[in-house]
């Protein structure tokens, strides 16, 4: 068989060659690709520098004894010691190398110390349009200028009393941020996590205001009305029996979790 | 075939490549520890809004004892915005301080110190309430939407604390 034909033709694609490396093929699959690369030697020198740069990666991030990763499944190797040994040492100071050199361009890009504030220099003017907005009187147009400095506002709504006066103002409160959001040409996410006391907002036969709550899902896309399911799950244990929800909304494994996880990940949280 | 250079190639390409590796890497440890080191300027202002939403004149003495001591707890010279938003049920607070002169005295030595009391103009609006209806508020102080206005703050950097 030679090369230029396998080359052409019946060459393994990288891929599969990755993934023969990384032990990922089935015994049976696994002998033909190890086949197919033995017919070439070409392949074969490929296949065994990919599996060595594996291992030297490997070796980079644990402490593996590295005996083994140059050992004897590849003959082109040296083997032993001596082969490994240099390529760790120059990527030490390598490390050390990169580390100082990156912080020196950062520091000199601005991004420590001293030049701190303008990096952040956006939010400052946003904030200096907040303190202007303050003595601007009425207030309604100076928002626009200030939400500017950023694209969408993800706002997580958290409510957990069962007042039904409270739950009503919710829902005006949520088409006012909508009609506000695009006054100003803003995108907005809502979700609104219900758990606790104010699980009725959302259950099947207990809903106050189940059309409201599935024309607002339909107005607005980018409304989530989620609900807790471990307060679900409390609730169906209390009645004896299994306790729907509206069809707009959605489970959430918990509403505090939610609430937590969506903060960390740079949501807008307001309790109402 | 010239067996002899060809096993030394591989070698060589490994110790460049981890080399670039590594340097890549220590640069990108770098500029991660830059980014996650920053700390804010002493001399930024520590921005907070209370949220009241309930109509509960106890919670309401508590929250409004709550920020004196926030004020009394910030090292003398320490730059403190604060502002308190009283929204749905919540705007009870002002209309309480029209008649009660404890909630009043107590509101009015906070606007003393700088903290401002906004009003939602949605919540007005739905409860037919005027600005007269309410302990000394401003046409600058009611702001259209309660909740887009806690969103705006909170962007801007406020810290939000709802009591």
């Amino acid at each position: 068989m030679s090369n230029e034909r396998l080359s052409a033709k019946n060459r393994p694609s990288e891929e599969i060659l990755n993934a023969f490396v990384d032990g990922e093929f089935s015994p049976e699959d696994r002998l033909y690709t190890l086949k197919t690369i033995a017919s070439s030697e070409h392949l074969s020198r490929e296949v065994c520098d990919m599996h060595q740069l594996k291992e030297l990666v490997n070796m980079a991030y644990e402490d593996v004894p590295a005996g083994r990763a140059s050992g004897g499944r590849c003959r082109l190797s040296r083997g032993g010691r001596s082969a490994w040994f240099p390529s760790v040492a120059a990527g030490v100071l390598a490390l050390v190398v990169g580390s100082l050199g990156g912080y020196e361009v950062t520091r000199d890009a601005g991004f420590f110390g001293d030049n701190h504030s303008a990096a952040t220099g956006q939010d400052a003017g946003a904030l200096a349009q907040v303190a202007a907005s303050d003595e601007a009187p009425g207030g309604a147009a100076a928002p626009q200028q200030v939400f500017s400095a950023t694209k969408t506002d993800q706002v997580l709504l958290h409510i957990n009393e069962g007042d039904k006066r409270a739950m009503a103002e919710l829902l005006d409160d949520i088409e006012s941020m909508y009609r506000e959001a695009a006054s100003v040409g803003r995108d907005l996410d809502v979700q609104v996590v219900v758990h606790n006391n104010a699980m009725d907002l959302l259950r099947a036969d207990s809903a106050p205001y189940p059309e409201r709550v599935a024309s607002m899902a339909q107005d607005y896309p980018t409304l989530r009305f989620t609900a807790c399911a471990q307060t679900l799950n409390r609730l169906a244990r209390e009645e004896g029996r299994s306790v729907d929800i509206l069809p707009q909304a959605e489970l959430i494994d918990s509403g505090v979790a939610e609430a937590a996880r969506r903060q960390a990940e740079g949501w807008i949280y307001i309790k109402v | 075939m010239n067996r002899g250079t060809r096993a030394l190639r591989p070698g060589w390409h490994l110790l460049v490549g981890a080399f670039l590796l590594m340097l890549a890497a220590g640069a990108a440890t770098a500029l991660l520890f830059g980014t996650v080191a920053e700390a804010p300027a002493a001399d930024e202002p520590l921005r907070v809004v209370y949220h009241i939403n309930t109509d509960d004149p106890e919670l309401h003495l508590n929250a409004l004892r709550n920020l004196q001591n926030h004020i009394d707890g910030t090292p003398a010279g320490a730059p403190l915005e604060i502002k308190v938003l009283t929204h749905g049920s919540g705007i009870s607070l002002l209309q309480h301080a029209r008649t009660d002169p404890d909630l009043r005295s107590t509101v009015n030595t906070l606007r003393l110190q700088d903290v401002r009391f906004l009003v939602c103009g949605n919540t007005m609006e739905s409860r037919g309430l005027e600005r007269e209806d309410l302990h000394e508020v401003a046409e600058k102080d009611v702001v259209p939407s309660g909740l887009a206005e806690l969103t705006r703050l909170q962007r801007a950097g406020y810290t939000y604390i709802k009591p």
